[in-house]
């Protein structure tokens, strides 16, 4: 019995010739990077730019380390990219990207009172961020990268990519409001 | 204890994707594997609007096949602000079979004689929707180094960061390479390398059929290749800008497309030539590319495109001469 073929293999495989093989990549990691694109930027627009992630990472294959068994770093990487073009060559009547409206227009949450607080402190705060910053801390929180992998999906040093989560925590507490939002947080914590 | 990392977990939640995107989003992948055989190696903002899979819900591979042959564009008829048809102004078209178009072939000639380049080595471009003011715009600062390295930034800030880092968006060597040929006065070889400009080197462009719905027509082959060599060139042309070698093979390659249209006009108070690639039999699908250049020394002004239905978007380029080392340095 043998075991499956890790990423690198499968990308070997597609340099090769096997088409199937790199389709196969993108199966294992479709609903990882999906739920990247979309938090970011929308459901709609997410699965608008889904096709481009695959075509972009197709045509830079020939340079993933293969070192590297797992291509979601890599694939994160190149989603993250995609999405910088996107609001790069933008058409003007398109809304300005804004980080304050992440992850926006789905509720799946019962109400809690003071959840809208919470959201507009910390998009607030997100949006205050250096986009390197920014971009490490939710690859960290959100898509559960270590830093390493995170610093690696951005083609930073993971000593660099550790420097930039610590300031961005840092930013981010000292963000006004945010200290007088965790007092409550842990006081209600407390209180339950 | 709750910290700053559980609140923002709470903020992970979006809304799914749909498993019908992601069947879309593999078909998408492996019609570019079948139409083109190579991916492209670099990534340009503007070249979005020509095979638009975004703006196609539910793309399948067959709008993408049908978006392969859909390449060709149309001058506008809506004049954008500040830019006008100049009095008499009528297109020279020419045929297929036709010589250069003159009035571009004439610019080419006059601006070989031109200094080849100016000071500094690398072009700083602000893309926005005004024809005078250089402040930067939604679409953010590109740096063209003369070598063929893009870099785009939000900000001027940023961009620092993004040169120090080495963060490349993209390379146009293979482009510029070819306008230089170009400039020589090989222009055969010159559109046959601009025409492969922005895939990777060293590997086999295919035109298979596989998951098309039949095989491209020679006409649209031959439409696929001349929307290849317009593109590439308009990135070789904003690479590098300040190189007159460059500008003038770009403009002596774009002679030789065979529905190239020139409009004389005048944008901002100077005059200007607004140049596009017109397939006339694909003039009623609604696609819109058109490219306006200083009328003396064809440096490009604007950009005019508009996708089918959408209203006409207006790119304004200006552009300054720099050097790396005072952007590293934080001194521009």
């Amino acid at each position: 019995m043998t075991s499956d073929p890790d990423d690198a293999e499968l990308i070997a495989r597609s340099l090769d010739g096997d088409e199937d093989a790199f389709v196969e990549v993108v199966r294992r990691h479709e609903a990882a990077v999906g739920a990247y694109l979309a938090r970011r930027a929308g459901r709609e627009l997410a699965e608008d730019l889904l096709g481009e992630v695959w075509v972009a990472a197709l045509g830079s294959r020939a340079n993933y380390d293969r070192s590297f068994p797992d291509a979601g770093p890599w694939l994160f990487g190149v989603a993250h990219n995609t999405l910088r073009r996107h609001w790069r060559s933008r058409p003007v009547e398109e809304p300005v990207a804004d980080v304050t409206g992440m992850a926006s227009g789905w509720d799946p949450w019962a109400a809690v009172d003071n959840r809208v607080d919470v959201e507009s402190v910390l998009r607030h705060a997100l949006a205050l961020l250096r986009p390197q910053e920014r971009e490490i801390l939710t690859m960290v929180v959100w898509e559960d990268l270590t830093v390493a992998d995170a610093g690696r999906a951005l083609g930073i040093p993971p000593g660099t990519a550790r420097r930039c989560l610590y300031q961005a925590r840092m930013a981010l507490r000292n963000t006004p409001g945010m200290a007088a939002l965790l007092t409550d947080q842990n006081m209600m914590k407390e209180a339950n | 204890m709750v910290d700053e990392m559980d609140l923002l977990s709470r903020l992970k939640v979006a809304e799914p994707v749909r498993p019908r995107a992601f069947e879309e989003g593999r078909a998408v992948l492996r019609a570019a594997m079948a139409i083109e055989g190579v991916p492209e190696m670099k990534t340009v903002p503007r070249r979005r609007a020509r095979w638009g899979t975004r703006h196609t819900a539910g793309i399948s591979i067959a709008a993408l096949g049908a978006a392969a042959a859909a390449v060709a564009l149309v001058i506008t008829s809506a004049p954008a602000p500040g830019h006008t048809p100049a009095a008499g102004g009528k297109p020279s078209a020419k045929s297929a079979s036709a010589a250069a178009n003159p009035v571009l072939a004439k610019l080419a000639a006059d601006i070989t004689a031109q200094p080849a380049s100016l000071p500094g080595n690398a072009t700083l471009e602000i893309r926005n929707q005004s024809p005078t003011s250089a402040k930067p715009g939604v679409n953010g600062i590109d740096l063209y180094t003369d070598n063929g390295t893009y870099y785009w930034a939000v900000s001027r800030s940023d961009l620092r960061q993004e040169i120090v880092s080495h963060q490349v968006e993209g390379e146009f060597r293979r482009a510029i390479a070819a306008a230089l040929i170009a400039a020589n006065g090989d222009i055969a070889t010159a559109r046959a390398k601009m025409a492969v400009a922005n895939f990777i080197p060293g590997v086999k462009v295919r035109h298979i059929t596989y998951g098309h719905p039949k095989p491209l027509t020679p006409a649209q082959r031959k439409e696929q290749v001349d929307n290849r060599i317009w593109i590439n060139s308009l990135d070789a042309l904003n690479a590098v800008p300040g190189n007159a070698k460059v500008r003038a093979g770009v403009l002596a390659i774009m002679a030789t497309m065979p529905y190239v249209k020139v409009t004389h006009t005048t944008t901002a108070g100077h005059l200007t030539l607004t140049v596009a690639d017109s397939w006339p039999k694909l003039a009623t699908r609604g696609l819109v590319e058109s490219l306006v250049i200083n009328a003396s020394n064809g440096l490009p002004v604007a950009l005019f495109n508009r996708d089918p239905g959408q209203p006409l978007n207006v790119t304004y380029y200006h552009t300054s001469r720099v050097t790396l080392a005072n952007i590293e340095a934080g001194r521009f």
